[in-house]
């Protein structure tokens, strides 16, 4: 796991990077999208510092979705979002840093599957997950 | 390429010169017979009701005036008597399509195209033999009924004939029955060269591949309850096909390939943090497979099957950077994606592709196919709806556009004498008129075994008459094809032509293996007939034979009010679902460890769970018990032993009810009588003394038409009733034969026919009784995980918001539905 000083590297843009203090929810979190922006049950769930350090993660978006994609690094992100935000260079208070270091996503989501269909044919699907731009 | 078989035209059906002999005998009987009573020197009579047609499709040559280049030309060589005794005669006749506003008549111009009429034998004496011929008049062959502007994809707007002359060394000749229906933009006459039919052949049909996306089109409207939903078989816009799952159908196509349709569906799938989209291809593949015994009188023997192959689905799952990072920062506590896999793939784009293809498709088809032996012989003007004198036997299906082989047989309802098995033991003798066996005094013997072992012979006795058809289908041989052959008397078959030796029979008993070739017998006492050799033991062998009827004087009533089903009409009871075995079988093997594990999570939104509590305890017994049993081969042994028609998760039937015509029309069919017959009708207990006029049965009043056999009634009565209708025909005043048959009136009628479920119906089916199977796959799929974009080309699918989402205000001047790139 990297460690959280990292984190507080300078950005790639040269300015040393820390999390403004945040002003309030941001508009679309506050809305809840059923995709793109926060989900109205996650924000509920979400404690409120850290839904300030994601809000503020946006203004990263280009720099995300750069990093992205590559495959390995989009990956990573899938698999330990913390270790390919600071792959990416994207700076993480240690607060968000702290709740990423365990945050593993089911190991269902990548197991193969497959459907036995009633003609006895039994199918694979082939799976991408794409991650996308906020909306 | 679709049209390519059927020149744009909706439907073809093309006969083979084979088959338009049988079609042509049963409007040249009667005439036939009349023009051989005209031969002026003694004759045996009873020789001239023994007639076989022979059609060519050849174009004749040498004719002067050369007819148009145009027309249409049947070439018949009528043969009369025994073995062409009479004589024959040689009739080349211009065949024209009538054009009314409301029927397209099939007609056989005696009357002014006439082009060559010769004659050998008796026949050339008659005088003025053309002049007979041509005041035949013109005889229509099949008289369709026609509704010029109807855009009904179901109901004819247009009815053809064209006679393909195949000039090349195939020579694949026939006669070809252009039908278009409503919306048809129209076809190429000129297109046809040679013969759908193949070499040996008698039929075969071809389904215009956009006429069947247009009946389609109706029933996937109906399917998914929006009746613009459809066009060309292709979806118009997105439409949400699971409401409860936020579920989007957003692609639906298909298209004629080589040899199979494809189809292409999507679905789109809104969900917690992600939207999902998944593509799926199928091949719908078709054979053509017999209908098992029992079956219900007058029902098709054999049914078209659809059966599809589906391609591994492609799913892709779209989850913002942001989103994901969120559910990150919760530690995936919320289940985002959890089941979207079997909630899209398994509960969604599978079942709508095996509903659409396995039952929609399927029944549309089969709908054309039953529909018609029924329209054909509707088409024939002499015969009446109950009498099914053509029957159509599917054999063979191909893909481009939709081709089905079929037999054609025209049932001459000629009466049978004497039919059966009989065993005849060495050295016996067989009477076929009478179903007798006994030893060489037997009268009227026709067979007789002789020798002993594998020296045996079956010989024909005295002046009976042998010939070998080839052919292995007792059921396809009528009177008049037996009429065809060249009889060989006295014959005699060895042993080794009846039954080939079984170097097996050691073990079961049986040293004979049967050939069952089928052999037409002239009788000594002159009737005709078959019999096939069924058994031969040591001692003996067992025939089944059918021995036909003389042209005795005999006649019966056929026909009847019809009662159909309209077209589009409601069932009138509940839907009812018959599950298959397939499925039952698949989930069985899904069920059972197979080596793959299955069955290891359900989807967590739709389907049913699967999972068993015991399964640990019994896949542990299982492995310790069977382990050396390959168990996936198993279960793909299991399913191959299933149906190709049975490998879906059931069949929908329900009942209608038909409304019976007030028109009913019979027909006094006569045997044995010739010259200028006298009919004198009767019903109950009335007799119809006028051309028409109206009676009184049972309280009702009812209308009647006479025309010489024919009685047409016109009855508006709406409860059942049974009443009797007599016929007295005779000959020249002298010579008769009558009949009296009950008929029962029946107002209404029930048909049980199979239906195509609505999707709403289907999807609740198909998880009640099938569920979602989850199994491991053999091989390991890769998930690619991805920030790039979707590759250009990539189909951009829109998915249908139909929840708003929880404290969501759409901004203003937006469409609700969202559109992504």
């Amino acid at each position: 796991m990297a460690p959280a000083k990292r984190l507080y590297k300078k950005s790639s843009h040269g300015q040393h990077q820390t999390h403004a203090a945040p002003r309030g929810p941001p508009a679309n979190a506050a809305r809840g999208h059923a995709h793109g922006a926060l989900h109205a049950d996650m924000q509920d769930r979400m404690r409120p510092d850290l839904r300030r350090e994601l809000d503020g993660l946006r203004k990263y978006e280009r720099q995300i979705m750069a990093g992205l994609k590559d495959p390995v690094t989009a990956r990573l992100f899938f698999n330990d979002p913390r270790a390919a935000l600071n792959k990416m260079k994207v700076p993480l208070s240690p607060a968000a840093a702290t709740a990423l270091r365990d945050a593993r996503p089911p190991a269902e989501l990548l197991q193969p599957k497959a459907f036995r269909l009633p003609n006895g044919q039994v199918v694979t699907p082939k799976l991408t997950i794409r991650f996308t731009k906020e909306e | 390429m679709s049209g390519t078989e059927t020149n744009s035209f909706d439907l073809v059906i093309e006969f083979s010169e084979q088959a338009f002999n049988d079609l042509l005998f049963l409007l040249l009987q009667a005439p036939a017979r009349a023009l051989c009573s005209l031969i002026p020197v003694p004759h045996d009579e009873d020789a001239c009701d023994i007639l076989a047609v022979d059609v060519s499709f050849d174009r004749p040559t040498g004719i002067t005036p050369a007819p148009p280049a145009g027309q249409d030309i049947v070439d018949m060589t009528v043969r009369v008597g025994p073995s062409g005794s009479i004589g024959t005669v040689r009739i080349a006749v211009g065949l024209d399509v009538v054009n009314s506003t409301s029927t397209d008549d099939l007609v056989l111009n005696f009357q002014s195209k006439t082009y060559i009429v010769t004659a050998t034998g008796l026949l050339a004496l008659i005088p003025g033999l053309r002049g007979r011929v041509e005041g035949w008049g013109r005889p229509t062959l099949v008289s369709p009924g026609v509704d010029r502007t109807t855009t009904n994809p179901r109901t004819l707007s247009e009815f053809d004939l064209k006679i393909i002359d195949d000039r090349t060394a195939g020579d694949r000749d026939a006669a070809a029955f252009l039908l278009n229906f409503g919306g048809s933009p129209g076809g190429n006459r000129a297109g046809f060269t040679s013969s759908l039919v193949p070499a040996g052949g008698r039929g075969a049909i071809a389904i215009f591949f956009d006429w069947l996306c247009r009946m389609l089109d109706q029933a996937l409207n109906n399917q998914f309850g929006d009746p613009t939903l459809f066009r060309n078989c292709q979806l118009q816009r997105p439409f949400v096909i699971d409401a409860g799952n936020d579920v989007s159908l957003t692609q639906f196509g298909m298209t004629l390939e080589d040899g199979f349709i494809a189809v292409r569906a999507a679905v789109a799938k809104g969900g917690f943090c992600y939207t999902a989209t998944g593509t799926m291809g199928a091949r719908i593949l078709f054979e053509i497979q017999p209908i098992p015994e029992p079956r219900p009188p007058g029902s098709a023997s054999a049914r078209l099957v659809a059966s599809v192959e589906l391609e591994d689905p492609i799913v892709s799952i779209d989850v913002p950077w942001y989103c994901w990072l969120g559910l990150a920062f919760l530690g995936f506590v919320i289940g985002a994606l959890a089941g979207v896999l079997g909630s899209i793939i398994g509960a969604i784009l599978a079942p709508v592709l095996l509903s659409i293809t396995t039952d929609t498709v399927e029944n549309v088809i089969n709908r054309v196919l039953s529909d018609l032996a029924d329209r054909l012989n509707a088409l024939i003007p002499e015969v009446s709806q109950d009498l099914p004198l053509v029957s159509m036997i599917f054999e063979r299906v191909f893909i481009d556009d939709i081709k089905v082989e079929f037999d054609v047989r025209v049932d001459d309802h000629a009466p049978v004498k004497s039919s059966g098995f009989l065993t005849i033991p060495n050295g016996g003798y067989a009477d076929l008129d009478t179903g007798q066996v006994g030893d060489a005094d037997l009268s009227g013997a026709d067979l007789a075994l002789e020798g002993s072992w594998f020296d045996r012979r079956l010989r024909t006795v005295c002046e009976a008459g042998l010939a070998r058809t080839g052919s292995r289908d007792f059921d396809s041989f009528y009177r008049h094809h037996l009429w065809r052959y060249t009889y060989a008397s006295p014959e005699s078959l060895p042993l080794f032509e009846l039954a080939t030796v079984d170097p097996f029979g050691i073990f079961s008993g049986d040293f004979f293996d049967e050939t069952r070739y089928v052999y037409a017998l002239h009788t000594d006492d002159n009737r005709y007939g078959v019999f096939r050799v069924v058994e031969v033991e040591e001692s003996l062998i067992r025939i089944q034979y059918k021995t036909y009827e003389k042209a005795v004087p005999t006649v019966n009533i056929v026909g009847g009010f019809s009662c159909e089903v309209a077209d589009g009409a409601k069932p009138v009871g509940p839907v009812e679902f018959t599950p298959a075995l397939g499925s039952l079988a698949a989930r069985a093997a899904a069920k059972t460890p197979l080596g793959v594990s299955a069955n290891t999570a359900a989807p967590a939104s739709t389907g049913t769970t699967l999972a068993d509590p015991c399964s640990k305890v019994t896949a542990t017994l299982r492995s310790e018990v069977v382990s050396m049993v390959d168990r996936k081969v198993a279960a793909e042994n299991m399913m191959a032993q299933i149906p190709v028609g049975e490998r879906r998760i059931g069949r929908w039937h329900a009942e209608f009810q038909g409304t019976a015509s007030e028109t009913g029309r019979f027909e006094a069919v006569v045997n044995g009588l010739h010259g200028d017959l006298t009919y004198e009708w009767e019903v109950a207990g009335q007799e119809l003394t006028r051309e028409s006029g109206q009676i009184t049965v049972l309280g009702t009043r009812m209308r009647y038409t006479v025309d010489k056999s024919h009685l047409t009634l016109k009855w508006s009565r709406r409860t059942p009733a049974e009443f009797g209708i007599k016929v007295e025909v005779s000959e020249e005043g002298h010579c008769g034969a009558s009949t009296k048959r009950c008929y029962n009136f029946h107002p209404t009628c029930a048909d049980r026919q199979p239906v195509t479920p609505t999707w709403i119906i289907y999807q609740a089916a198909y998880l009640e009784h099938y569920g979602v199977v989850q199994v491991v796959p053999d091989k390991a799929p890769a998930v690619v995980v991805t920030g790039a974009p979707r590759p250009r080309g990539e189909t951009v699918l829109t998915h249908v918001q139909t929840r708003a989402p929880a404290k969501r205000a759409a901004p203003a001047g937006k469409a609700k539905g969202r559109r992504r790139k």
